[in-house]
């Protein structure tokens, strides 16, 4: 009986040195993550598989887009330069692709929070007729048919019957890596720099105006709010409404993170602005008399040059390090090794 | 590779240690039903309501949570268990429960469709994979209950009905639980008349339901009634 332990212990021990492990890195003034690691347990080979399907233009029907035609890892992975995505068939959706930044942090996703956890989230996407027009049991027949899927699946999970639970899976570890937390503004906070005399009066009056609903350090409070953008009557969009089905909720939409801001334009739910002046002219601007949100119901009155400064603060968002991280970008050394000439 | 060794080893202490214990087995079997009869995928059935005809081409749902009671106290609870049924598949329709030993009860209860916990707790495989088409795609959430087929009264394209019952945030939770008296010497037989679920509806006003919604609720409490242990043309 003791051997059979031992045999059973040695084996355990084999069995998991296989799967190379991978701890998330975040800093220690960021919150617990909200993902339930538990399920998802990140290991090396199910990143590397899931950022191969990322870049994989087989999960579309004709297999033209991938999820980095519009998550581009340049842009902090929004849609460049695009107010309303753009998906198969050249066909323009209704929402602007957001930034996927710090994931691992949020439990509602999309603009109006319709989609309850991170790893379902990718079957909007693949069944949406103006995005990727296919559905995730005709993506399995696909990858089934691969070689190379049938062994990145085998490395990541034991297993290459390959299934939907296993691709979404990997699909939210590629993205839970997407931590940035590797602007001036946290070299500002671990004390290894410091503001400008502009940023840090840009830093005040964003703490007076911003962050009750942009709250530091992710950026956001992930809550659905009314900014006091008017409705786009082309669009008709009523936000998170249609999800919760409260009419107090009409026209609310999830905060956006404000990390790497400079890189995610166009902004707002439709990519209304282009630049980030606008957007605080948007917020000066705002008549109280129209505003149902508390925190904006004061007038926010700036100086030109305060706006300047508070954009300025912004800037300090940019991670660089976040948007040309190699480990996010298209997967080439992974697939070299599956290339034959 | 090395995650197989391990993976017999398991198999075969499992055995062990079941061949000590004094396992046991329920049945339960579901028979989908129309006008009495066992119902027949693709078959054009008279509808009394419509006086016209209808076929249904896909019945599938869920039944997950179920609960052993003995004079209504749960005595035992399937772990884990959720599972697709599906007209297209009979042998689905028959679950073997197994049971860590004989339990004493004298009923049996279990949701018709997922309940909200597993809602919201990411992928999952086997029966609750979302390529098995009962996971709604641009709204989160479990598709309880999934009934399609065709009918000329219908004003739809292809002349199409499809029902997709589920929900599982308020104000529209459209999961619902049954239960039935039964022993634990007698396998338990469903059935569900469709005929009377179908009948409830206008097929010509309303030949689609496909979002948690106010008529799901009440469609789904339909289908709890008619979820019985003896069937009535
Ligand atoms: C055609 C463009 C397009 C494609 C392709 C696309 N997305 Fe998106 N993505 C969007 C848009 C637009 C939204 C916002 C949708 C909404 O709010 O309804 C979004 C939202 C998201 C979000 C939610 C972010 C948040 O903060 O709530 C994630 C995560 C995401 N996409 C990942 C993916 C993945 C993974 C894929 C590939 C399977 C993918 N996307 C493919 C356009 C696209
Ligand atoms: C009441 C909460 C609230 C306050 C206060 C607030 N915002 Fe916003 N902000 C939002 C919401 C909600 C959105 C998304 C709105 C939409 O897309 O419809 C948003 C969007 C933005 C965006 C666009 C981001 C993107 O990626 O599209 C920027 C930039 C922004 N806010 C900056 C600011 C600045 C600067 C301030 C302070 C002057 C501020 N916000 C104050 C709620 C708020």
């Amino acid at each position: 009986m003791k051997k059979l332990w031992l045999i059973l212990f040695g084996l355990g021990l084999l069995s998991f040195t296989v799967f190379k492990g991978f701890k998330l890195a975040y800093p220690s003034y960021f919150p617990k993550p909200l993902y339930d690691f538990k399920k998802n347990p990140l290991a090396q080979q199910k990143i590397d598989l899931g950022r191969v399907l990322f870049y994989d233009p087989i999960l579309s029907k004709d297999n033209s887009i991938s999820c980095a035609s519009c998550h581009s890892p340049y842009n902090a992975f929004a849609h460049v330069d695009h107010d309303l995505s753009h998906g198969i068939g050249d066909q323009v959706g209704s929402r602007n692709a957001p930034a996927l930044i710090n994931l691992a942090w949020q439990s509602e996703f999309m603009w109006d929070g319709a989609i309850n956890h991170l790893d379902m989230q990718a079957l909007a996407p693949i069944s949406h007729p103006k995005e990727m027009g296919e559905d995730i049991a005709n993506v399995i027949t696909k990858l089934r048919q691969i070689p190379m899927y049938r062994e990145l699946f085998f490395d990541a999970f034991a297993d290459s019957t390959i299934t939907g639970a296993q691709t979404l899976k990997a699909l939210s570890q590629f993205q839970l890596t997407f931590i940035s937390a590797n602007a001036k503004y946290d070299s500002v906070m671990r004390k290894k720099s410091v503001f400008t005399d502009q940023e840090a009066n840009g830093y005040r009056l964003f703490k007076q105006h911003c962050n009750s609903c942009h709250a530091e350090p992710l950026f956001s409070t992930y809550e659905f709010a009314d900014n006091g953008l008017k409705i786009d009557s082309t669009l008709n969009d009523l936000g998170r409404v249609v999800v919760s089905h409260n009419p107090l909720d009409s026209l609310k939409f999830k905060v956006p993170t404000l990390r790497n801001v400079a890189y995610s334009f166009p902004y707002m739910h439709h990519g209304r602005f282009s630049k980030l002046s606008q957007v605080v002219t948007h917020y000066t601007n705002l008549t109280f008399c129209n505003q149902k949100d508390k925190r904006l119901q004061k007038p926010i009155v700036l100086t030109e040059n305060e706006k300047v400064d508070l954009v300025a603060f912004l800037l300090t968002l940019s991670d660089k390090s976040f948007v040309f991280n190699p480990s996010y970008s298209y997967p080439k050394e992974i697939l070299a090794r599956w290339r034959r000439d | 590779m090395t995650k197989q060794p391990l993976l017999v080893c398991i198999l075969v202490f499992c055995f062990a240690i079941a061949g000590f214990a004094q396992a046991s087995r329920f049945t339960m079997s579901f028979v989908p039903c129309f006008n009495a009869q066992p119902l027949q995928l693709g078959q054009a059935y008279l509808l009394a309501n419509i006086n016209d005809s209808l076929t249904v081409e896909g019945f599938r749902f869920y039944v997950s949570g179920i609960k052993l009671l003995n004079s209504n106290k749960v005595v035992y609870e399937i772990p884990d268990g959720h599972y697709l049924l599906d007209a297209a598949h009979p042998q689905s329709q028959t679950l073997q429960l197994n049971l860590p030993k004989p339990f004493i009860f004298d009923q049996i209860q279990f949701h018709i469709g997922i309940d909200s916990i597993t809602n919201v707790s990411g992928a999952m495989g086997g029966a609750l994979d979302p390529m098995n088409g009962m996971y709604w795609a641009w709204q989160s959430g479990f598709i309880n209950f999934k009934l399609e087929g065709t009918s000329p009264v219908c004003n739809s394209r292809n002349h199409k009905f499809q029902y997709h019952i589920g929900g599982y945030m308020p104000p529209f939770k459209a999961l619902q639980t049954v239960t039935f008296s039964c022993t634990n010497d007698q396998d338990l037989i469903v059935y569900i008349a469709l005929d009377k679920i179908l009948g409830s509806i206008d097929l010509r006003l309303e030949p689609e339901i496909m979002s948690p919604s106010a008529k799901a609720i009440s469609l789904s409490t339909i289908i709890k009634q008619n979820f019985t242990n003896n069937i009535q043309p």
